[in-house]
């Protein structure tokens, strides 16, 4: 009998009060799951997110696998606990962006710093909503679209909700195909979504392509010094792309490294969507804040384009502005297509690219300033 | 152990807990909001500023020039 019961000592934990969160947990990590295989949505981070919320919430087992030496406890201390995952990650992503197209026109990162401006507008927002100072910030930064970002910041500042703030940056990021579109469209003309942008290359020196991560990394490290981390690892990256002499590491930066750490990443977070952490009415309303911050940075892209408009001969298409968020390549291939339907001789995404990579950038420097500030 | 701390434009206390930063206590949260407000500000100009920079960067970059036979089209 006591063998038994020791048997279905698990179903009896679920059984008494209180422990239907776990059945809710193990609904909400097979939604990734589905959403991750079925939609194709994120699926290097979902999926592990998925699973590692099933994971974390298995009655009796979870005991083991969240106890102080338990394995999600000792990935998420080596990666998360410190923001070495995020940081490694970003070497990889540094080395798969070509900054050609910013570095042609550099004007076009204005769009990128615009499309962050809400993360603060956001802050306020959640600051009325009752949420703490150091909770506030971490919310406002899944405005970036910007993972790493949003797990630095809010592992940094100690926010209450880094399951939820993680969980919501990058099902949006995700979501950009979907959330994207109809904000643009509503608030642009067809006429001025049919506005052509020649695209006039200029050519861009190696020596400019080796010293803009240096150059970078040296000025956000000045004047935002808690940027510093993150805009070095992510320009380290990129040097090791444009200096020509390490394509071996190059290669692997953007392939084995970022998929590694990826994968330590994702089943890492897990460790904070235990049900009593996650299962709480304050995680919907980051769900809310983190869309109302996601649709404001599109917004806020697309409104400069127009500003601009007022004061410039040569038109801007103003969707441009919305690649200005940080979900690489995703949003400019999704204005890019927006344009195309408007007018299938308009191609945008030279464009949107250098849009998009600069708001990789800005991103990285809103979390900066939001660290700077809070902490 | 609490720190009163005065922000520069004295617009709000922020009373610091350890390891934790929060609102002073007994205000609402309008009130909360309106304190962040100068955050904002101080969010969007710095933002702003860094990128200016960074362009004007750029610009002076792009003023170098490879020999030649060294130079790379955008985009490849």
């Amino acid at each position: 009998m006591d063998f038994l019961s020791e048997l279905f000592s698990g179903f009896t934990y679920i059984a008494k009060d209180g422990n239907w969160k776990t059945i809710v947990m193990w609904l909400i990590g097979g939604i990734l799951i589905y959403l991750a295989i079925k939609k194709k949505m994120e699926p290097s981070l979902l999926l592990p997110m998925g699973l590692g919320a099933i994971l974390v919430n298995l009655p009796m087992a979870s005991e083991g696998i969240v106890s102080e030496h338990g394995s999600i406890t000792t990935l998420f201390n080596a990666g998360i606990a410190n923001e070495l995952f995020p940081l490694l990650l970003f070497i990889g992503i540094g080395a798969m962006i070509d900054f050609g197209p910013l570095l042609s026109n550099p004007k076009l990162m204005i769009f990128g710093a615009a499309a962050q401006f809400e993360i603060f507008f956001t802050l306020s927002l959640a600051a009325l909503l009752g949420f703490d100072l150091n909770d506030a910030g971490s919310i406002a930064i899944i405005g970036a679209a910007d993972g790493p970002t949003a797990i630095a910041v809010s592992q940094s500042l100690n926010s209450s909700y880094q399951g939820a703030i993680m969980v919501a940056a990058y099902s949006y990021m995700a979501l950009v195909p979907i959330i994207q579109p109809p904000v643009i469209k509503a608030i642009t003309t067809k006429k001025e979504r049919m506005i052509r942008m020649p695209y006039r290359p200029s050519s861009v020196s190696k020596r400019t392509k080796i010293l803009f991560p240096i150059v970078v990394t040296i000025v956000v490290g000045i004047f935002a010094p808690k940027s510093a981390e993150l805009i070095g690892f992510l320009m380290f990256g990129n040097l090791i792309r444009e200096c020509g002499v390490l394509d071996n590491l190059s290669e692997t930066a953007q392939s084995a490294l970022a998929n590694i750490v990826t994968i330590f990443l994702g089943i890492s977070i897990s460790f904070k969507l235990q049900a009593n952490d996650f299962l709480n009415p304050r995680t919907l309303m980051i769900l809310g804040l983190g869309l109302v911050a996601f649709i404001f940075d599109t917004f806020g892209g697309v409104m400069l384009a127009k500003l601009m408009n007022l004061f410039l001969k040569e038109k801007i298409n103003p969707m441009i502005g919305a690649a200005g968020i940080s979900a690489f390549p995703m949003s400019a291939r999704v204005v890019h297509k927006l344009g195309l339907e408007e007018d299938d001789q308009n191609f945008l995404l030279p464009h949107t690219i250098g849009v998009n990579v600069s708001g990789q950038i800005a991103s990285v420097i809103a979390g900066g300033l939001i660290l700077g500030m809070l902490s | 152990m609490k720190m009163e701390i005065e922000t520069t434009l004295n617009t709000a206390e922020i009373v610091e807990e350890i390891g934790v930063e929060t609102f002073a206590e007994g205000q609402s949260n309008v009130e909360n909001m309106l304190d962040t407000l100068p955050l904002m500000g101080k969010g969007m100009i710095g933002i702003l500023l860094v990128t200016i920079i960074i362009i004007a960067g750029i610009s002076l970059l792009n003023k170098i020039k490879d020999k030649p036979e060294e130079r790379d089209s955008v985009g490849r």
